[in-house]
């Protein structure tokens, strides 16, 4: 964390020498534009190795800008920082935000509007050709914020191979589904743990869709945390573990999870399509992919994170950071960034890269999540992201190491919630 | 300027004449330092505590007294004021009476006991970022080197940073395992300076290796025993590198100490009126500390001198 900090304060003399360099001539001139660009990686695998190619053939095709990346740790970390740099008035010019940090940062007025940013250039952003679903969710009173980058669903991996054993041969499609394949893995000593469910919000709310309700209400000062849905969702997860004897008991650490299941010792495992490619590949086994498993319906939050430009920049700077976002979101780049990780390609045009194509050919795996999107909804947005999250986390964390019964620890959990949104009601 | 000859003037009464400036140019510097980065952080820090400044409260407007009305309201803050204090209570005596014990046991010579002496230093010679993460790797649940002891003796598995009613001592146990060994430096310092006649004359009087301790050795050792334990504690206060790697205050609260809220309520919340209000009730409690160590301890310390 320190280092990337003092990286950021580091580029700080190189930028602003190079703006007073840029002020003398116009903007044909020979000077260099350096941007800073903070990007979080909350999934399985080594895709900081990948982002830093990815970053690196653009400073090669664009001799005028350098982008300097820094990897900022997952999400929650990554808020922190732009908090952090915005509050000093020494933001990064490009960041990756989650969708609920996005409003976290609204609420700071910290991000560009890139459609009036596109409209002031004559650069040309194709916002038609990304999938509506990710665009609409960066728009907030007609302006567009970010450029759907990184986007994922929460899906189900499972030990294909396992489960033949054990007799198995659908994928688990219910809840139901789920903890009768655990109990047989279990039973026949197949795995150490028949079923991880990380203990994270995010995944977490895909069951509250399931069961019924989702936890975003109608508007973004309002959260339903305490529905007969989201206890029904926590008390399948307590029980999981309490009742069924299917997982481990306790907190289950999201980062963890996926090398507990690339080595065999998970049979059935919850995680962002985002660790497909890497959890494919470090799998000795078949890996078989499917929806969340349905209780009333199926239903996965959408995850992962798009391109924003900050505010509070110099317009030479900004202009060079579209010109960024635009290379970045191409198809070749899309294509790369997707095979590499397991995203879901966030524009049309990708889906008929060669590269793309061959993928799915190797892997089919990689069209549930896109698939899986007809009954996606947004992750958990509301005001203050982070505090509420933290809330929620707390009531998850409370319930499945039995501190408090899943009611209970929701219904404390909306509380706070509630007392946090009351200042922005 | 010099001319190369020595000159008449007796230097004192030179040095005199410029006496009533020069002491202070000398302080001039550290003073500098400190009112720089010390007395006008805290002043800074006071008054931003009586400003509203958050997420939804982007402009800071004054607001008197009410985010103190707010801390003190808010369960969260409570329960880090309580965890904290639970566990520098805890901590801090545990690691200095280990460290006693370690410089009990190297306080003689030999090859074994420098052996020794660097092994119990060692760790405090670590960067704690990477103590811990050394011990998570250890403690991981299912995984971890101490779930597999664990269950190679039968005690089923162990996920002690998993569990709220042991996440806090876990990282206790890293503190006091990186600390003791620090500590015990002093009072090894403190166990040589003890006159050996007095230890001489008490064994020659009969007394046991427990009574020497007890009643010799502890008694003279009590003035760097209550300073060791004052810098146990302002160490233990400090606790945040350790949270933040571990278990970023979970779960459930349960290892969320004052500096880790303080620091997620400012950088990841947003809040900086409620972080700067905590911070001056943590600065307090450091002052009162920082008193006991100046007031209590050197008196002791005179005294024993005299």
């Amino acid at each position: 964390m320190l280092s990337s900090m003092s990286a950021a304060l580091l580029t700080v003399p190189a930028l602003s020498a190079c703006g007073s360099s840029g002020s003398k001539s116009s903007g044909t001139s020979n000077s260099t534009v350096e941007l800073s660009f903070f990007y979080p990686v909350e999934a399985a695998g080594p895709l900081a190795t990948t982002m830093t190619a990815l970053v690196n053939d653009f400073n090669k095709a664009h001799p005028k800008i350098q982008v300097k990346p820094s990897f900022t740790g997952d999400y929650a970390t990554n808020l922190t920082k732009l908090l952090t740099t915005v509050k000093g008035g020494n933001p990064p010019d490009v960041a990756i935000l989650s969708l609920g940090d996005q409003l976290t940062m609204l609420d700071q007025k910290a991000l560009q509007p890139l459609n009036e940013l596109a409209d002031e250039t004559d650069i040309s952003i194709p916002f038609d050709d990304f999938y509506p679903a990710f665009l609409d969710e960066t728009k907030q009173d007609g302006a567009t914020y970010g450029l759907p980058f990184q986007r994922s669903a929460c899906i189900l991996y499972y030990n294909a191979d396992a489960l033949n054993a054990v007799g198995v041969t659908a994928a688990p499609a219910t809840w139901d589904d789920v903890v009768s394949a655990g109990t047989k893995l279990m039973a026949k000593k197949q795995v150490q743990w028949g079923v991880q469910f990380p203990t994270g919000i995010w995944q977490y709310q895909g069951l509250a869709i399931e069961a019924g309700q989702d936890l975003n209400a109608s508007d973004l000062s309002h959260v339903n945390f305490n529905t007969p849905a989201a206890v029904t969702a926590l008390q399948w997860l307590v029980d999981l573990s309490a009742k069924y004897g299917v997982s481990p008991k306790g907190v289950i650490d999201g980062l963890v999870a996926p090398t507990a299941f690339t080595g065999g010792k998970v049979g059935i495992l919850y995680n962002t399509s985002g660790s497909l490619t890497s959890v494919i590949q470090q799998s000795k086994f078949k890996v078989g992919t499917a929806f969340m498993p349905k209780k009333e319906a199926y239903g996965s939050p959408t995850g992962g994170g798009n391109l924003y430009i900050l505010k509070d920049i110099p317009t030479e700077r900004k202009r060079a950071a579209l010109t960024f976002l635009e290379w970045m979101t191409q198809p070749a780049q899309g294509a790369r960034w997707s095979v590499a990780s397991g995203y879901i390609p966030a524009r049309k045009a990708i889906v008929s890269t060669d590269e793309w194509k061959a993928f799915l050919q190797k892997y089919p795996q990689a069209n549930t999540a896109t698939d899986e999107l007809q009954y996606a909804v947004p992750s958990l947005r509301s005001h203050a992201s982070n505090e509420v999250g933290s809330a929620l986390l707390d009531a998850m964390q409370a319930a499945v190491s039995g501190k408090a019964s899943a009611a209970s620890a929701l219904s404390t959990a909306q509380k706070k919630a509630d007392s946090i949104l009351a200042q922005y009601r | 300027m010099s001319t190369g000859l020595p000159s008449r003037r007796p230097r004192p009464r030179s040095s005199r004449r410029h006496s009533p400036v020069t002491p202070y140019l000398f302080v001039l510097p550290g003073l500098l330092f400190v009112v720089v980065f010390t007395v006008f952080p805290i002043g800074w820090l006071l008054v931003r505590s009586l400003f509203r400044e958050n997420t939804a409260h982007p402009n800071p407007s004054f607001t008197g007294l009410a985010n103190y009305k707010d801390i003190f309201s808010d369960p969260v803050f409570l329960k880090s004021l309580e965890t904290t204090v639970l566990y520098v209570v805890v901590v801090a005596p545990v690691s200095v009476v280990i460290g006693l014990v370690i410089a009990q046991l190297i306080n003689r010579k030999g090859i074994v006991a420098s052996v020794c002496r660097t092994a119990f230093f060692y760790p405090i010679v670590l960067p704690l970022v990477s103590a811990a993460t050394i011990w998570l790797f250890i403690m991981t649940p299912d995984y971890g080197l101490l779930t597999h002891i664990t269950s190679f003796l039968h005690l089923g598995s162990s996920a002690p940073l998993a569990n709220p009613g042991t996440a806090l001592w876990a990282i206790g146990l890293v503190a006091v395992w990186r600390q003791a060994g620090f500590y015990a430096i002093f009072l090894l310092a403190g166990l040589q300076a003890v006159d050996p006649d007095v230890e001489s004359a008490a064994r020659l009087d009969g007394a046991s290796s427990l009574r020497v301790t007890w009643h010799i050795r502890i008694p003279l050792l009590w003035p760097t025993l209550v300073f060791v334990l004052t810098l146990a504690m302002f160490s233990a206060f400090q606790t945040v590198d350790l949270v933040y790697v571990m278990t970023q205050g979970g779960p459930i609260d349960s290892t969320r100490v004052m500096l880790f809220n303080i620091y997620e309520t400012a950088f990841s919340y947003g809040n900086t009126g409620g972080a700067s209000a905590q911070s001056v009730v943590f600065l307090v409690i450091l002052a009162v500390i920082a008193a006991f160590q100046i007031f209590v301890v050197d008196r002791m310390r005179s005294e024993i001198d005299a």
